[in-house]
């Protein structure tokens, strides 16, 4: 469809401005991977993060995965990196957008076709993904003001992924039967700003009548949680969207631990500053959307808990992403029928 | 006294001082810190077996001196480089590298806070540092690994789950009353 087309391209395209040398820099543009494998529940999220400017910026990848440990199917094992390389060259082009980092990492991003290889050194393992949007993209180009700037986003709730991550004991293909989301996001703004943060999360869900109903929500908030803003939830079905509540029409809850924990950072040299830290966090999210017509009840059951601790380069803040995924089950109103979804799986991120 | 370091002396002599000069220009803050902390104290490092005296004065500026070790001299700060690789990395905190003895540390209390502090501080400024970076980096290229890497480390063995576990203690002490 030549109007996804023209979504695609502008929602793919690199926004940071490359030929600058004064282009500021709070610039950032990140491509954001959630796999699910429905199967063999084995969760995986990757993250690449352009910051400032070629030559000067920064490149963070990130990369977790979740899966069962040693064949249980209980208990499950995390792994991950968070890897900061010096942002050298400039791309030729921001669509389609090709660089590499040596030895690294190589990254194709065009309107309708992905590639990513990652080779990682230490520990050694090797991530190769590449993907075609399926799903009505949407982009949402917030640029009125966010914190000390702007933030504008994109997403893509249904790719077709095959690929793998292969370790020396560790043999993982990524089929087509796997769940792949894809977001990006842009804009200028700092970690540390007391404004920056939200709430966001995808889930999916197979019918017993074999559809997957695919669920998309966004919020923002300060970081004292101060300030909340008007969610938004998207509803896909098949890969097309369905239906959007907006507002008030939205309520999330979190259920908290009643007492604070450590839970795991994910390795970069924060992780060891900041893990001694205990903490409390959401144990179950639980969403309720209704218009009168429409309605959806969904249960988020949080099994796997990370942090990702970013830096501010400028103002020596931070901000704290929860990474949370782990089992969904919902009721869902739509289209005059009501349909009862047990088996899914969600992917969460909670952002102050 | 012979001079004859080893390949491996001769790199952290090299990292040691150029530590000391980039965070002397770039970062008030934990200069300071190096400072309180290393100033008329004296340490043995002790590396895979790499082993140099570290001493520092100020008569017009802080000086590092560096010196080679007597055979027989004991260490007070002895650890691998695969486990300071997993520290920076963040595969498992400084709290565990110490209490697990990966990083074996001697010395009275005041000063293993001073240098506790110190090494948190430099791990705090790291990723916002491209000069600490280069200089992490160029360790971990040169210095050899001993541990084969190929493994998946999961993260539930970052942290220590508890302090002063007493799992490890022995019930004959457990049970030890104490009266004033």
């Amino acid at each position: 469809m030549k109007q996804f087309d023209t979504i695609l391209y502008h929602l793919e395209e690199l926004k940071i401005p490359t030929s600058s040398p004064l282009s500021p820099e709070d610039w950032k543009d990140w491509y954001h991977y959630i796999l699910l494998d429905p199967d063999n529940n084995i969760r995986i999220l990757f993250n690449i993060s352009f910051s400032g400017r070629p030559e000067q910026g920064e490149i963070t990848t990130t990369f977790q995965l979740t899966m069962p440990s040693n064949g249980s199917l209980t208990k499950l094992a995390n792994y991950g990196f968070l890897k900061v390389d010096k942002w050298t060259e400039k791309p030729a082009s921001r669509m389609p957008l090709e660089f590499k980092v040596p030895d690294f990492l190589e990254v194709s991003i065009a309107k309708d076709h992905f590639r990513i290889s990652v080779k990682h050194q230490t520990p050694k393992f090797s991530f190769e993904l590449e993907g075609k949007p399926e799903a009505t993209p949407l982009l949402v180009p917030e640029l009125f003001p966010y914190g000390s700037g702007f933030i504008g986003w994109g997403f893509i709730p249904g790719v077709t992924p095959n690929g793998y991550v292969t370790n020396e004991n560790l043999n993982l293909p990524i089929t087509s039967r796997w769940f792949c989301y894809h977001d990006h996001n842009f804009g200028r703004f700092r970690w540390g700003d007391k404004e920056v943060g939200w709430v966001w999360w995808v889930v999916t869900m197979w019918s017993e009548t074999n559809d997957i109903y695919t669920f998309v929500f966004h919020r923002g908030n300060s970081k004292d949680f101060a300030k909340i803003a008007k969610p938004f939830l998207f509803i896909y079905k098949n890969n097309a969207l369905k239906k959007t509540f907006v507002g008030r029409s939205v309520n999330i809850t979190f259920q908290w631990t009643r007492t604070p924990e450590r839970i795991p950072i994910l390795p970069g040299a924060l992780a060891s500053v900041f893990s001694h830290r205990k903490v409390l966090t959401p144990e179950h999210i639980k969403v309720h959307a209704n218009d009168d017509i429409h309605s959806v009840e969904i249960d988020m059951i949080i099994d796997t808990k990370m942090e990702i601790v970013l830096p501010d380069y400028e103002d020596k803040q931070y901000t704290f992403l929860k990474e949370l995924n782990g089992k969904a089950k919902a009721a869902l109103t739509l289209e005059g029928k009501k349909n009862y979804l047990k088996k899914g799986m969600f992917y969460a991120e909670f952002v102050h | 006294m012979p001079n004859s370091y080893t390949e491996q002396e001769q790199l952290l002599i090299v990292l040691f001082q150029a530590l000391v000069n980039d965070i002397r220009y770039s970062n008030n803050f934990i200069f300071g810190l190096l400072k309180e902390v290393t100033l008329s104290k004296k340490v043995i490092v002790d590396i895979d077996g790499a082993r140099l005296e570290l001493s520092a004065s100020h008569n017009d500026q802080y000086t590092l001196h560096i010196n080679s070790v007597d055979a027989l001299a004991h260490a007070s700060f002895i650890s691998k480089g695969d486990y300071l690789r997993e520290v920076v990395a963040g595969t498992i905190t400084l709290d565990h590298a110490i209490s697990s003895n990966k990083i074996l540390l001697k010395g009275a209390l005041e000063d293993l806070l001073g240098i506790y502090r110190l090494v948190v501080g430099l791990l705090v400024e790291g990723p916002t540092s491209p000069h600490l970076r280069a200089l992490w980096d160029s360790f971990d290229k040169n210095w050899p690994q001993t541990v084969p890497l190929g493994m998946l480390i999961d993260l539930d063995v970052q942290q220590v789950s508890d302090y002063f576990t007493d799992l490890d203690v022995n019930a004959e002490i457990k049970n030890v009353e104490i009266t004033y």
